[in-house]
Formats: C-alpha cells, sequence, structure tokens
C-alpha cells in the first residue's frame, strides 16, 4: 500500500466506522427484524416471512395511512413551492440591507426547535386558540373552525416548518439565471408572465426539483408535528410506525412499514434525478 | 424597418447623470455606432431604446410612432448581448423560434424561417444542438439569428463582440455587416472599441460623460475630430501638453508646433494630440530632433517610441516595409508633423 493511499483510508476512516455501526448495522437489523413473524401471544418469532409487508401493503387500513401521507407530502410540497418561489424572487431583486434581513428571517425558525414550533401553531389553532378567539371575538364565526386535530393543522405546521428549505435551495438556482436571458426573451415579443414559465422557471429546474425532493421526503417522514397538530388520531406513516413500535409493540410491523417508506422516499429521489436530468440537459454538462 | 430619432433622452439615478439629454437621429438601413469609454452612457442608451430601462426623460421614435412608453415586448427590437443571452435549455431551432413562435409562426412556415435565419448566419447544421456544445463565436451567431429572424424594426448591439477573440472578431465584424447590409436593418451598434466602431459603422456617435462629443462618417470622426475628447480617444495618440501663442504651442523652451487647425481662443496652456502615423520620421533635416528610444515590430507596422531633445516622448507608426522601419535604438531623428494634423484643445476639454 502507497503512502497516500493509507493516509487516504486515515482520512475516511472515522466516517467508514461511523456509518457502519451508526447507520448501516442498525438498517440490516431493522430489515431482518422486518422479515420475522410475529404473533400477539409470542410476540417476535424466529421464522422468516414477508407477511408484514403482505399485511402492510394489502390491508386498506395501512394503504390509506400511506395515501394520505403522500397526499399530505404532494400539497406540502406544492405550497411550499407556491410560497417559496415569490419569497426567492423577492430576496433575489431586493437591495442588499433588505436580503440580509429577508435572508435572516426566513432562516431564523431554523433555530427554534420544532417541538417548540408546533406547540407555538398549538397555540394559534387550537379550538380556543388565539385565531378562533379573535375571529369569534370579531363575530366573524359563530363556531370555531377545525383548524387542528386534523389534515389542515398538518399541513400549516409542515409548510411552515420547510418552507426555508425550499426558499434556500431556490435562491442559488434562480441567482444562476443571467439577467440578460431574461431580458432577451423580453424583447423577443415574450410578456413578463411568458418569460417567467418559459425561462424562469425551466432555469430554475435544478433548484425546484432538488428543494421539491427534499420537502416531500422530510414531509412524509416526518412524526413530530403530525402527532401534534393532527392529533393521536390522524395517522401518516411516521406516526403509525411509531405506534408500531410503542404502543402495539409489534417490531416487525412497525419495521415493515419503516422499510416501504424508505423506498418511497428512495424510489422519489430516483425519479426526481431522472426528471431533473433530462430538464437541464442542455443547461449542465 | 424604420428609422430611429432619440429626442433629449436622459437617464439619472437620483443626482447622477448617466445619459444628458442625448438626441440622435439613424436614417433607414443605416448602422450607427456608440462609440465611448465604459461608463460613457452608451449602454444604458441602448436598454432604453430596447425597453429595459426606462428614461428619466426625453423620447423615443421609430419613425414616426412614439415608443418611449411600449413596454420591451411590444417594442419589434432585436438585441444581441455580449453574453449571448441564448436560452441553455432550448435547442438551437428553439432559440431562433422563439421570437417567431410570439409572432404566431407555426409548422412549416416556422421551420422555413428558422431555416432561413440559420443559413443566414452559416449554422444550418447545428439545429439541433443545446448552446453549451457551441464554440462562443457560433453562439454568439445563434444569437444574431434569433434576433433578425422576426424582422425587428431595429436591430441593436450590445458590445456583441467583446467576448471574442481577436481573430473571430474580425470574421463576426464581415458577418454583421454583411447580414445588416443585406437585410438593410436600422442598427445601433454598442463598442468601446473604435476599429470596430469604424470598420462597421455608416455613422460613428462618439460619446463622453453622458454628453455625444461628436456625430459623424468614420472618416469624418478620425480626419476632423469636433474636439479634443474626439482626437484624443480616436487612434491611440500621444498626448502633450503645452502653451498656446497665437497658433504655435510651445511644448518646452525651444520646442514650437504649428497647427493649421483651429486652436482654442483663450491661448494659455493646452493639449495637443498627435496620431502616431502621422509624424513622418527623417534621419535628418528639418523637424523636431530627437532619439529613438524604442522599437516595436508590430507585424503591418512598426512602432518608436522618440524622445524629443530636451522635450516628451511621442509616439510615432510607420509601414513596416517604409524606409524608416529599421532605425536602432539610439538613433537621431528628426520627427515633422504637418500642420493639419496638430490638434489643439483646451487642456481640461481633453480630459
Amino acid at each position: 500500500m502507497t503512502r497516500s493511499r493509507s493516509a487516504g483510508v486515515g482520512l475516511i476512516g472515522p466516517a467508514s466506522v461511523l456509518i457502519l455501526a451508526g447507520f448501516l448495522a442498525p438498517t440490516v437489523i431493522m430489515a431482518m427484524l422486518s422479515l420475522r413473524d410475529y404473533s400477539g401471544m409470542h410476540g417476535i418469532g424466529t421464522d422468516w416471512t414477508l407477511s408484514n409487508y403482505i399485511d402492510v401493503l394489502g390491508d386498506w387500513f395501512y394503504l390509506e395511512i400511506i395515501l394520505r401521507t403522500l397526499a399530505l407530502g404532494l400539497i406540502v410540497t406544492l405550497l411550499c413551492l407556491v410560497v417559496g418561489f415569490p419569497l426567492a424572487l423577492f430576496i433575489l431583486r431586493v437591495g442588499s440591507m433588505m436580503q440580509t434581513v429577508a435572508i435572516l428571517l426566513v432562516t431564523f425558525p431554523l433555530l427554534c426547535n420544532i417541538v417548540v414550533r408546533s406547540f407555538g401553531w398549538m397555540v394559534l389553532l387550537s379550538p380556543r386558540g388565539v385565531i378562533n378567539e379573535a375571529l369569534i371575538n370579531a363575530g366573524l364565526i359563530a363556531e370555531p373552525l377545525a383548524l387542528m386535530y386534523n389534515l389542515t393543522g398538518v399541513i400549516i405546521g409542515l409548510v411552515q416548518i420547510y418552507l426555508p428549505f425550499m426558499v434556500l435551495l431556490l435562491v442559488p438556482a434562480l441567482q444562476n439565471i443571467p439577467a440578460d436571458v431574461e431580458a432577451a426573451a423580453l424583447t423577443l415579443r415574450s410578456s413578463r408572465a411568458r418569460v417567467f414559465f418559459t425561462i424562469t422557471v425551466p432555469l430554475a429546474s435544478p433548484g425546484i426539483i432538488t428543494g421539491s425532493t427534499l420537502v416531500f421526503v422530510l414531509s412524509i417522514s416526518a412524526l413530530v408535528t403530525p402527532r401534534m397538530l393532527g392529533g393521536p388520531t390522524y395517522r401518516v406513516m411516521a406516526t403509525q410506525i411509531y405506534d408500531e413500535f410503542m404502543t402495539n409493540l409489534n417490531w416487525p410491523s412497525g419495521a415493515a412499514l419503516a422499510f416501504v417508506l424508505t423506498f418511497i422516499a428512495l424510489a422519489l429521489i430516483w425519479a426526481a434525478n431522472r426528471v431533473a436530468a433530462h430538464l437541464t440537459r442542455g443547461i449542465s454538462a | 424597418m424604420t428609422s430611429l430619432s432619440l429626442r433629449s433622452l436622459t437617464k439619472r439615478y437620483d443626482t447622477a447623470t448617466i445619459v444628458n439629454a442625448v438626441s440622435l437621429d439613424v436614417e433607414q438601413g443605416q448602422l450607427v455606432s456608440l462609440l465611448g469609454p465604459s461608463g460613457c452612457g452608451k449602454t444604458t442608451i441602448l436598454r432604453m431604446i430596447a425597453g429595459l430601462l426606462e428614461p428619466t426623460g426625453g423620447q423615443i421614435l421609430f419613425g414616426d410612432e412614439d415608443v418611449t412608453a411600449l413596454p420591451a415586448n411590444r417594442r419589434n427590437v432585436g438585441l444581441v448581448f455580449q453574453s449571448y443571452a441564448l436560452f441553455p435549455h432550448m435547442t438551437v431551432f428553439e432559440n431562433v423560434a422563439f421570437g417567431l413562435r410570439r409572432q404566431g409562426l407555426k409548422g412549416q412556415e416556422l421551420k422555413t424561417r428558422v431555416g432561413e435565419a440559420l443559413e443566414q448566419v452559416r449554422l444550418g447544421a447545428l439545429a439541433e444542438r443545446f448552446p453549451r456544445q457551441l464554440s462562443g463565436g457560433q453562439q454568439q451567431r445563434v444569437a444574431l439569428a434569433r434576433s433578425v429572424a422576426p424582422r425587428p424594426a431595429i436591430l441593436l448591439f450590445d458590445e456583441p463582440l467583446s467576448n471574442l477573440d481577436a481573430q473571430l472578431r474580425e470574421e463576426m465584424q464581415i458577418e454583421i455587416k454583411r447580414l445588416q447590409s443585406e437585410l438593410k436593418l436600422t442598427s445601433l451598434f454598442v463598442t468601446h472599441d473604435q476599429h470596430e466602431a469604424m470598420s462597421l459603422s455608416d455613422r460613428i456617435c462618439l460619446m463622453s460623460g453622458g454628453n455625444i462629443q461628436q456625430f459623424a462618417t468614420p472618416e469624418e470622426v478620425y480626419f476632423s475630430p469636433a474636439n479634443g475628447f474626439v482626437s484624443g480617444f480616436v487612434g491611440s495618440p500621444t498626448k502633450l501638453t503645452g502653451v498656446l501663442r497665437d497658433d504655435a504651442v510651445e511644448l518646452a523652451p525651444g520646442l514650437v508646433l504649428h497647427s493649421s487647425r483651429a486652436v482654442p481662443a483663450s491661448g494659455g496652456r493646452v493639449r495637443v494630440t498627435l496620431r502616431q502615423e502621422d509624424l513622418v520620421l527623417a534621419p535628418q533635416g528639418p523637424g523636431l530632433p530627437g532619439t529613438i528610444t524604442m522599437r516595436i515590430f508590430e507585424g503591418a507596422s512598426v512602432q518608436y517610441i522618440v524622445t524629443l531633445d530636451n522635450g516628451p516622448e511621442v509616439m510615432v507608426r510607420v509601414p513596416s516595409r517604409g524606409a524608416q522601419a529599421d532605425l536602432a535604438k539610439g538613433t537621431a531623428v528628426a520627427v515633422s508633423i504637418p500642420a493639419d494634423r496638430v490638434f489643439v484643445s483646451a487642456e481640461e476639454g481633453a480630459a
């Protein structure tokens, strides 16, 4: 072994050990666990079986949870995109002083713990919360609006939590678009709206895809916010996995559900990369 | 196709005046250069004509139509950028088709028009490539095809050749000149390169500090500069200072130059501008005595730096096949300057 090669091993050694011990080993254990049989009487058995996966993918109880999770991820991602894109454009075009302030305001919520932020939303959204009280006192509504313990509450919470990621990935993507390219489209008889949709959006697509993938994956795997703002009966995959492990003590079932979630996320990242490669075939080498 | 007129066009940012009440007429089918050092306001004028910048005052007319209030997408201009500004996510074909589609062209007609435009810049074979697969010169030719394809009323160039290397630049100059005269497009060409302006333009508008210094044919700008700025900018002249006495300038004690051109009425300290190619070298004889301190061979020409006795240095350029092409460093020479080639201007105006 040459000197430089041993130096290389030395450099990646600590990280390799950490990944093997801290990530790969638990994943393998979980994978094995998801293939064990389970009965309420005897707990985790010693036989190998695919029944945990068959149960999860063949039972409407679980399928509904999976579909609800995917729908939630889709809605949160689209809302983050719709809210984040104008915000990213604003950050890019505003003066340098306001730009610093705006970026600070966008990143500031990231410094605050998710539990605390979700509690904050509970204070605002609950049936006797700030928003409902204010609306009732103003005489605008008679009954409190159902702002939490449902999809609405979870969406509001997740959009607020993951919006900074979207914005922070969109800003550099938009920054890479030369101003001259948009000006050229304007002089070629395109309205501002058309320039936005035919030039700005396609050229920002690498950032849009990265940001959307990240927000989607984070949303479908979020646990704390759906639990707190969705309430104990609002089930998504992450809360169901938690319940399988901690309440039902059915570890094989929870592990199988966790792997289904992981495969959905991986398939999505793969598909997004394929789409990105196609869309940006003119942009990047 | 139409003429272009600017009427007291002005652009101010806070207190800084970038373009100061510029009035200019470009006749139909002519190519006019806006020439000047960076920061003289030439690009600002171009962007106001394209509709990308809003003027503080004044009017822009295409023919008889006042377009000052029209947005960029309704002005019918073609703009060629220094950075090419091609759409990187579209093929060459789609880049050129972009403006044509907005005019409602589709199908076979669109294909024909895009093909025509690409043939005009001799890029017909590269229609399916993406811009990043092309060289800089090819990209700029695509940009040229893209801007002329919709048959704009006015064609604008914003230093389109500055990013190309010298050889490519000359090829592109010829290409632009050929295309512009074939299509008889009224064109405005922004550049800081005087050779580019000279070789391309029907007329040159020389600018400085947001003001027009001279608007004339290249020959007039070269042979009859309107003021000290123009004589100092065109060519790479030697700029000297001296004291004006009647029509003669004393550069140093005993070193006197006569000028048959108009001189400032005020007298006193003046700026003298001498073109390198106007100066005549001789081994001896009449003229100002001096010594060669440097010889630079440039191919077609030879440049000398001559230190005048008891006086300043001047630069002299002679043909490399001429009689005076082989003077060695240290040779004593006589420098004579025709009186009609001595440009005298007030000192501050020559800045």
